[in-house]
């Protein structure tokens, strides 16, 4: 036990605690500006993330998306494409799911639910082939394709719900999907839907996938070494092709189930930022879908305390995405921790050394 | 005589490792001074401390009989040191001249730099010394030879009078070897001090006064070079004797070729022509080695061959079936496997583990995995087998490829592909910046390799690694097959007319040249 403690790597846990406590600090900056006392609105946020019923609820439901979303972020990454397009992805298969779910009628839920997410997958996915296409055949950049094709999705939904799929003349939205094609919710007080345990067993299935599977050790070597394993004989425009295409899937289907679990129609202000978010959690969760998992439960419980704060207080609610965003910028930016720490370190490598003598001699 | 440089009880410890262990180095003025140890002995370490890149945990240093503490290279280049690094540190778009004097140009005033002042005392060194340059021409347009050159005359500019030369000739013909070891003795004529560091015995017995020799961190021979032999410095570096010349049996009955190569025509990464028409064939029992000065279509050869690059003409077939289109995957499948020049790029993933590295070209076949899950007992099995056979030095085959040394790393590769069973074998740089002990067990399991019949295409710019291995030498320049000669009757002399491109017409004339 003792030596398995030991071989712990305590390092990515240090430099995760420490950023929470810089974020925190600096976040406590804002609120002694505003005149509260910061302890008394951490405690707040605390109790408003975690604690009660409600509470709980509402931050898995917000955790449900950014799960999914930063699993596709993570499949591309792996492979060493930087796919910024989750968020364009992710509207198309809302879209799609929201239209298979309100024109499909008379299917059994059985049916209903599967087909309509398989229709935001499809969505995604075919969406993600677009970058993927121009990057892998005509050499295109897919951080600028995919950053404009995030605005084309934001535009032609939004053309979609004002046009030919809207509803009615009083507001640019979508019917409501059918009965048949809504997730079931897990409580009746709250928007959480069955949709949580299908991204927590996609966490788990990603994490399978990468850790044991010959397709997850090829998407890990094209990443790190692609002309390594190119000269192996994996091929790595296959390979990262094939990682685009999941992550868009995988991206599709968090519309599809973010639309049919929680909103149950396209409506034009459909939330943005759960594909931009998704980012920031996937290395918030340093590049592991287990991480990444907790990280979005993590996030979305600072999201929900952050909306309590809000009501109670009068500091935004937008301090949940500050703490998110100074809490990534720490975590990259982790090489200033080994410059905080020079005395640490120092200790550290001299006990090293004398180990290592000890055991060549 | 005075000392130069003397280093004494120099101790530096890394992590995990002593990389010197109280080595002393006696460098005598005016003298040429061999450092010699396998890769991983602790020669960088010692030459770094030298040059102020890091300070030894112990031990003192004495230029000229003074004692000092260099904080950085900059003290050392205070202190008349020059030191010549293995890559050049040299920028390709700028002139012999401003490669030069880069840093530390004369000045008019402040602001402007002073161009002719440079161009003078660049050519006046260039003269006292005999270093012959153009000194407007571009680094780029220069041959590698001359880049050394330019990396001499920098350090001189600065007013080095001891000079550390870092391997510097793995990358030479021999002709240009000769042509550096003339100015190393006129370098020494002038009054400086020269430590050359090699792994080349050779070279050792032809240039050095003194040699220094150091195995795992520590010193094992110091003796004045005319009082020592190839053999016994062998010996001093390796701990053990060496066999310096390979055995092997000589090469069995005709049979089919396995690779079969017509007029291939290929281009390089800017698009020029980088192979032109080149034909040969190996056969299987064979090991056909390539040899000629680093880029001059080897490289292009290989990565041709073995599908990572385009074929612009011609037909490359194994085992009579041609392979002009295949993707790199289904030619190693037809039975090709091939140890990369460059390790670190094509033949490791040095983030990934040993393991990782060593079943990367089956990693989807069984026993390593079934419907595409890993079963991770088979291959840590198959690791500690591989391990244990090929004496890859490591403590768990977990660890990663970049904790290893490059002799340990090159063993994985030639595992790797060894154990693929391939009928021909491509092994290009087979042992670059191997240790002695590493080079001669992979030489053995080349041999092995063809005494198997398999059929091995070898390329090397070490004429010593093609006379002692190949049955047949072909010698390539400008992309272009020099010429193709029995590997027994080959001689070094004549190899490096070849590979400069020049063809001694016939075996009379080169003896009629030898009677003048």
């Amino acid at each position: 036990m003792k030596e398995f403690i030991n071989n712990i790597n305590w390092r990515p846990f240090i430099i995760i605690f420490l950023s929470l406590l810089l974020s925190l600090l600096i976040g406590s900056i804002f609120m002694i500006s505003s005149g509260y006392n910061p302890l008394n609105v951490y405690l707040m946020m605390f109790q408003g993330a975690f604690i009660g019923k409600i509470n709980i609820m509402n931050s898995l439901k917000n955790a449900t998306p950014l799960i999914f979303t930063s699993m596709a972020v993570l499949i591309a990454f792996r492979t060493g494409t930087f796919n910024i397009g989750v968020e364009g992805q992710l509207f198309m298969g809302a879209i799609a799911a929201a239209w298979a779910g309100f024109s499909l009628e008379g299917l059994p839920s059985i049916i209903h639910i599967p087909l309509s997410l398989l229709f935001a997958i499809i969505a995604g996915a075919l969406y993600a082939m677009i970058p993927a296409i121009l990057k892998f055949k005509f050499n295109v950049n897919e951080i600028i394709t995919t950053i404009m094709l995030n605005s084309i999705a934001f535009l032609f939904t939004s053309y979609l719900v004002n046009y030919p799929l809207r509803e009615s003349p009083m507001a640019p939205q979508t019917p409501k999907v059918f009965e048949s094609a809504r997730l079931p919710r897990l409580t009746d007080s709250s928007q959480v839907s069955v949709g949580i345990i299908i991204a927590v067993i996609f966490a788990v299935i990603f994490w399978f996938v990468f850790k044991k599977t010959t397709f997850g050790f090829r998407t890990r070597v094209v990443g790190e070494a692609s002309s390594f394993a190119e000269f192996s004989g994996i091929s790595p425009v296959r390979t990262a092709f094939y990682g685009m295409l999941i992550s868009g899937a995988v991206a599709g289907l968090a519309g599809g189930v973010e639309l049919l679990g929680v909103h149950y129609r396209f409506v034009e202000l459909f939330p943005t930022g759960l594909g931009f978010n998704g980012i920031l959690i996937a290395w918030l969760g340093k590049g592991t879908p287990l991480g990444a998992l907790f990280a979005a439960l993590f996030y979305s419980g600072i999201q929900s305390g952050a909306m309590t704060v809000d009501w109670i207080t009068s500091i935004p609610r937008q301090l949940s995405d500050t703490l998110l965003v100074l809490m990534v910028f720490f975590i990259a930016a982790e090489g200033m921790f080994d410059w905080v720490w020079p005395l640490k370190k120092k200790f550290l490598n001299k006990k090293d050394q004398k180990a290592g003598v000890e055991k060549n001699a | 005589m005075a000392y130069a440089v003397e280093m004494l009880g120099i101790t530096k410890y890394f992590p995990g490792v002593v990389a010197n262990d109280s080595v002393d180095l006696k460098v005598k003025e005016g003298e040429i001074h061999a450092l010699v140890g396998e890769n991983g002995a602790g020669k960088s370490t010692l030459m770094n401390a030298l040059y102020g890149l890091f300070q030894p945990d112990e031990g003192t240093i004495k230029i000229n009989g003074e004692k000092v503490v260099m904080q950085s290279s900059n003290d050392a280049i205070q202190r008349g040191i020059g030191m010549v690094h293995q890559k050049f540190k040299l920028i390709p778009s700028f002139t012999i001249v401003e490669n030069i004097c880069l840093g530390s140009e004369p000045r008019k005033n402040k602001y402007f730099i002073d161009k002719k002042e440079e161009y003078k005392s660049v050519v006046e060194i260039s003269d006292k010394y005999g270093l012959k340059i153009d000194p407007s021409s571009k680094i780029r347009d220069c041959a590698v030879g001359i880049g050394q050159r330019v990396e001499i005359l920098k350090t001189l500019y600065r007013k080095a009078n001891i000079l550390i030369l870092d391997e510097p000739t793995s990358v030479l013909t021999p002709q240009e070897t000769d042509e550096l070891f003339k100015v190393i003795r006129n370098l020494v004529n002038k009054g400086k001090t020269v430590i050359f560091i090699t792994h080349k015995l050779r070279e050792v017995m032809e240039i050095s006064d003194t040699v220094t020799v150091l195995r795992k961190g520590k010193l094992t021979g110091f003796k004045p070079t005319s009082e020592t032999n190839e053999n016994e410095i062998a010996r001093m570096m390796v701990g053990r004797d060496v066999l310096l010349r390979v055995d092997k049996k000589a090469i069995e009955s005709e049979q089919k070729p396995i690779l079969e190569i017509e007029d291939l025509v290929s281009t390089d990464n800017r698009g020029l022509v980088a192979l032109n028409q080149i034909s040969f064939e190996v056969k299987p029992g064979e090991i056909l080695g390539i040899a000629g000065v680093q880029g001059n279509g080897q490289s292009e050869l290989i990565e041709t061959i073995t599908g990572l690059r385009k074929i612009e003409r011609g037909i490359i077939k194994i085992k009579s079936k041609k392979i002009n289109r295949f993707s790199p995957k289904s030619i190693r499948e037809t039975g090709i496997s091939h140890i990369p020049e460059d390790r670190v790029e094509r033949g490791l993933n040095l983030d990934a583990t040993i393991e990782e590295n060593l079943i990367v070209t089956s990693h989807d076949k069984k026993p390593f995995s079934s419907m595409g899950i890993f079963d991770f007992n088979k291959i840590e099995e198959y690791s500690e087998q591989l391990i244990n056979e090929y004496d890859i030095r490591t403590s768990n085959s977990k660890n990663k490829a970049e904790s290893l040394s490059g002799g340990n790393m090159q063993k994985i590769v030639v595992a790797r592909e060894i154990e693929e069973d391939p009928d021909l074998l491509i092994a290009a740089q087979p042992t670059r910046g191997v240790d002695i002990g590493s080079i001669e067990f992979i030489h053995k399991k080349i041999i092995e390799a063809r005494d198997q019949g398999k059929a091995v295409l070898l390329v090397s710019t070490e004429l010593d690694e093609i006379m002692s291995l190949s049955d047949r030498i072909i010698v390539m320049c400008e992309g272009e097959i020099v010429k193709i000669i029995p590997g027994g009757i080959a001689d070094e002399e004549e190899l490096g007319l070849l590979m400069a491109g020049i063809v001694p017409d016939t075996l009379q004339s080169k003896m009629r040249r030898e009677a003048k």
